[in-house]
């Protein structure tokens, strides 16, 4: 009896593992029919929650993107560091959560690039710690969001203030950019990087709070959609329908409905 | 990509990285447990006591912190505190969450433990003269702590899986540490399987302690009546002439 149940169970397993594949003959995909990707909805203009709904930059394109596919666009919201690893583990499609695309990433997973990025340091409005670049950070409080580019180049900034004999560069990792901005409002933290356009959100937000500090630096930082590489059909797809919304101007309309400068655009 | 890398995992388990992640992780158990454990004693103790207000502010306390799930304690007094002024580091808000979280507990354990002494034991020390003060120090609480051992030990071990929480307030502790590492070059496998050994040896060690503790807590318990009592004889009983 058990054995038959055993036996049945193996067969259903093996069912619904070969199923999908069969229903969807061009695209591997999570659910047929939708392509799920992968968010952290804490990074504005990029995406964020307004009352339960995601909006945001990425989500726009997403559906022109997946109009253009003739399939359905589902987010799936997560926290920024758990994206690769959904992704690795195949529980989304793609990953799109304003991510930089930098060359550890590049070796794990493919990027369709979509938009170019400066960066910027956000401090307290008035400065009050008098950070003007990123030449000044020895010797003060960094907050970062876990498992972003932004750590690891705080922790490079640490590292140089240690090697130069310099005061030592404290930094908090904490789950999301806007925790992070926070932790600047309550003066845990002194200062963050975020993107130009996520400075500028963050600015209109709460203007009594916030101010950007110094100059724009690695302005040519590349946005991307990331698709596992195994799946290159996949990538050819996003990617094909990404060039046909920008040849409609979908792009460039977005890039001005969110505010980002008009050098945004690939 | 590989699968799977010992040489990896184990440049990782024995990384400066990793053993001061593991020793912050040890150090908030440890001091949370110890905020715990004396708000713990100090609630049980007043709940015995004969004033009815100091009753009811153990009984909000418990309600509380026994109410509301201790991540969420943890990211009020995180985030929230600062509203009122109070900017705590991370680590501090992380062990008095835990700690206030956890003496909750511990009042109800060192309840038990304290009702759990029989009232003999009270009647017989207030037959010897003890004051009320004396009977809770010298007779209840010394057989109390002997009966709380065993769910101390159970909480402690507790604590010390707890304690990943407060790596969503950027405590520094192995779960954090393995997230960090894995998103530099995505070996999660690595990171967290050696995150989970560490956590695993510190939950073993706690066991074999424990085993101590209990054991040479038996052995004074089986000496006493040997060397001081002695069964009545007829003559003291006063059967003798």
């Amino acid at each position: 009896m058990l054995l038959r149940a055993l036996g049945l169970i193996s067969a259903l397993t093996v069912f619904a593992l070969i199923a999908p594949a069969s229903q969807a003959q061009n695209l591997p995909l999570v659910e047929s029919g939708k392509l799920t990707w992968g968010s952290a909805a804490t990074f504005p203009p990029f995406e964020s929650m307004d009352n339960d709904k995601a909006v945001g930059f990425d989500v726009d394109m997403m559906e022109a993107i997946t109009a253009r596919m003739k399939l359905t666009s589902t987010m799936s919201g997560m926290e920024f560091k758990g994206l690769i690893p959904a992704l690795l583990g195949n529980r989304i499609d793609a990953i799109v959560s304003g991510m930089y695309i930098n060359p550890e990433r590049s070796q794990v997973v493919d990027f369709v690039p979509y938009l170019k990025v400066g960066n910027q340091l956000l401090v307290a409005k008035g400065n009050p710690t008098k950070i003007t670049s990123t030449d000044d950070l020895c010797g003060h409080k960094i907050v970062v969001p876990v498992g972003t580019v932004y750590e690891k180049e705080a922790q490079a900034h640490a590292a140089a203030c240690d090697k130069n004999g310099k005061p030592a560069l404290a930094i908090t990792s904490l789950t999301s950019t806007a925790v992070g901005a926070l932790a600047i409002k309550e003066g845990r933290a002194e200062v963050l990087i975020a993107s130009t356009a996520t400075c500028a959100a963050l600015i209109k937000e709460s203007p009594d709070a916030f101010e950007t500090t110094g100059p724009i630096f690695e302005n040519d930082t590349r946005l991307g959609i990331g698709v596992g590489k195994d799946k290159p059909a996949l990538k050819e797809s996003i990617d094909t329908a990404f060039k046909a919304i920008v040849a409609d101007g979908v792009i460039t309309g977005l890039i001005k409905k969110y505010g980002l400068p008009p050098d945004s655009a690939l | 990509m590989s699968i799977f890398s010992p040489h990896i995992m184990l440049g990782y388990l024995f990384s400066t990285n990793f053993l001061n992640a593991a020793w912050m992780t040890v150090w908030i158990s440890l001091a949370s447990l110890g905020v715990g454990m004396l708000l713990g004693l100090i609630a049980a103790a007043g709940q015995e006591a004969p004033w009815r207000p100091v009753r009811m502010l153990i009984l909000g306390y418990l309600w509380l912190f026994r109410g509301t799930p201790v991540l969420l304690q943890l990211v009020f007094a995180f985030n929230v505190l600062p509203v009122f002024g109070i900017v705590l580091p991370a680590y501090a808000c992380a062990v008095l969450a835990l700690g206030l979280n956890e003496g909750a507990y511990m009042t109800e354990i060192m309840r038990s433990g304290i009702r759990a002494v029989g009232p003999g034991q009270r009647m017989a020390a207030r037959a010897l003269g003890f004051e009320d003060r004396q009977v809770m120090l010298w007779v209840v609480l010394p057989q109390a702590l002997r009966i709380v051992i065993p769910p101390i030990g159970n909480q402690f071990n507790g604590m010390l899986k707890l304690s990943a929480l407060v790596s969503v307030i950027g405590v520094k502790e192995l779960l954090l540490t393995a997230d960090q590492t894995a998103s530099m070059n995505f070996r999660y496998l690595e990171t967290l399987s050696v995150a989970g050994l560490y956590y695993l040896c510190m939950t073993t060690a706690l066991m074999v302690i424990q085993h101590f503790i209990e054991q040479a807590c038996q052995r004074r318990r089986g000496r006493t009546p040997k060397s001081e009592l002695k069964p009545l004889s007829d003559f003291d009983l006063g059967m003798v002439r």
